[in-house]
């Protein structure tokens, strides 16, 4: 029976006077994958946020690990107006040797020449992945995503999922992922989160996924096509 | 001796700099440096009219004015661009309201020959500071400003960082006034960086 390795108490968040996150509780296991859906303003960001800490916050967060790493929404993250700097540079930052930044490289699937390129010289799948990448140094026991797929196209999503899910399984990491994708949380999550400021729903993704549940969080009549294929 | 004094001073207070104005151009400064210059000119106006230092009139009034941008900022959300067109308009035109008339040459071009050895020499110091703690800062400030939220995950004090690099603009821009004036200092930050 795995450990508990977060645990959130009675959570609220505000911003600007405006109620963000309304008494929010729920735990998660360690090496769950648990996806956070919502619409948008829903405060999923804003929940991964104070998670981290990064935001006021009243009520409880209580982490069993210290060693999370966190990737925010790819449209948080600039990749111009930087000083002339490579790939290879931007990972010194993390004050570790060549010979782990290779190996990662090759885990998320990067070839090694795109070291030498700079941060605008990646497409938006190969910045991902050297995200993710730049994530995985530190050896993290949680990794904490944020519409990871934005702005890439369809097949590339599917890819990165994947990655994730291998990275999951070979590193037993616990994974808290926001998406909009309903086929990743079948194929991927645990347990899922439906939040709209609160908790609409909890659980594994088969049993609360109802079109009624679905109705409550996203306030409107979304149905999900499960096809057999024979 | 006074033109090599004020190169080996120039070329120290460059240094500098360029090495600041290589964070402006990721910070989107570069245009913001040249009216910071200007806001040096109320405090070498209030040097003349009291005769103390160039570079310390500068240095208080820079500093003030950087923390009245950087207030406003969080208090009205306008962008810097704005607010530092607001905040250099006022400096400027209060300077000329008190700046007397034979003055005005050496406070907007600057003048050699007040520079001394012991100027240069405290101005040497305080560039090879200021690089010093850039150097120390740079890879957390550039960390910022691809994301904050990494940054601040990681544990990068933001507002710290972001305070000692507008620190150090206001030694270096202050500093520059003795030599080159207010009208064109703080430029050369903006300017160095977009050359780097």
């Amino acid at each position: 029976m795995s450990e508990t390795i977060l645990k959130v108490k009675n959570l609220n968040v505000g911003l600007e006077k405006e109620e963000i996150i309304k008494d929010l509780s729920f735990e998660v296991k360690e090496r769950d994958v648990l996806i956070i859906l919502g619409p948008n303003g829903a405060g999923k960001t804003t929940l991964l946020r104070a998670l981290l800490g990064l935001i006021p916050y009243e009520g409880e967060v209580v982490w069993k690990s210290k060693n999370i790493s966190y990737l925010p929404p790819q449209e948080l993250v600039q990749r111009k107006y930087l000083p002339p700097m490579t790939i290879e540079e931007f990972f010194k930052f993390k004050n570790v040797g060549e010979e782990k930044i290779f190996k990662i490289f090759k885990e998320v699937g990067l070839d090694l020449l795109l070291l030498k390129r700079s941060f605008g010289a990646l497409s938006t799948g190969q910045f991902q992945r050297m995200i993710i990448a730049w994530a995985l140094v530190d050896e993290p026991d949680v990794l904490l995503f944020d519409e990871v797929t934005y702005g890439i196209d369809a097949g590339a999503e599917e890819t990165i999922y994947s990655l994730l899910h291998r990275i999951w399984k070979q590193r037993n990491l616990t994974v808290l992922l926001i998406t909009h994708d309903l086929n990743v949380v079948y194929e991927h999550a645990n347990n899922v989160l439906c939040l709209n400021k609160e908790k609409m729903c909890y659980g594994e993704p088969f049993e609360i996924l109802t079109p009624e549940n679905l109705e409550k969080v996203y306030g409107t009549g979304i149905k999900f096509y499960k096809h057999t294929h024979k | 001796m006074e033109i090599i004094l004020a190169l080996i001073m120039g070329s120290f207070i460059g240094a500098a700099a360029g090495y600041l104005g290589t964070l402006m151009l990721s910070k989107r400064m570069s245009l913001v440096a040249g009216p910071l210059g200007h806001l040096t000119l109320p405090g070498i106006a209030l040097a003349f009219l009291f005769g103390f230092d160039v570079s310390l009139g500068a240095f208080v009034i820079v500093t003030l004015g950087i923390a009245l941008i950087w207030w406003l900022e969080i208090k009205t959300k306008l962008p810097m661009e704005a607010l530092t067109a607001i905040v250099f308009a006022v400096g400027v035109a209060v300077t000329f309201l008190f700046l007397p008339e034979e003055k005005t040459i050496p406070a907007l071009i600057g003048d050699v020959s007040q520079i001394s050895p012991i100027v240069v020499t405290i101005s040497v110091l305080l560039s090879l500071l200021v690089i010093f703690a850039i150097n120390r800062i740079y890879k957390k400030i550039i960390l910022a400003e691809i994301s904050e939220d990494i940054a601040k995950s990681e544990g990068v004090n933001i507002k710290k960082y972001n305070f000692i690099y507008l620190l150090c603009i206001a030694i270096i821009v202050s500093l520059g006034a003795k030599v080159v004036g207010g009208a064109d200092d703080g430029g050369s930050c903006g300017n160095s960086g977009v050359y780097e």
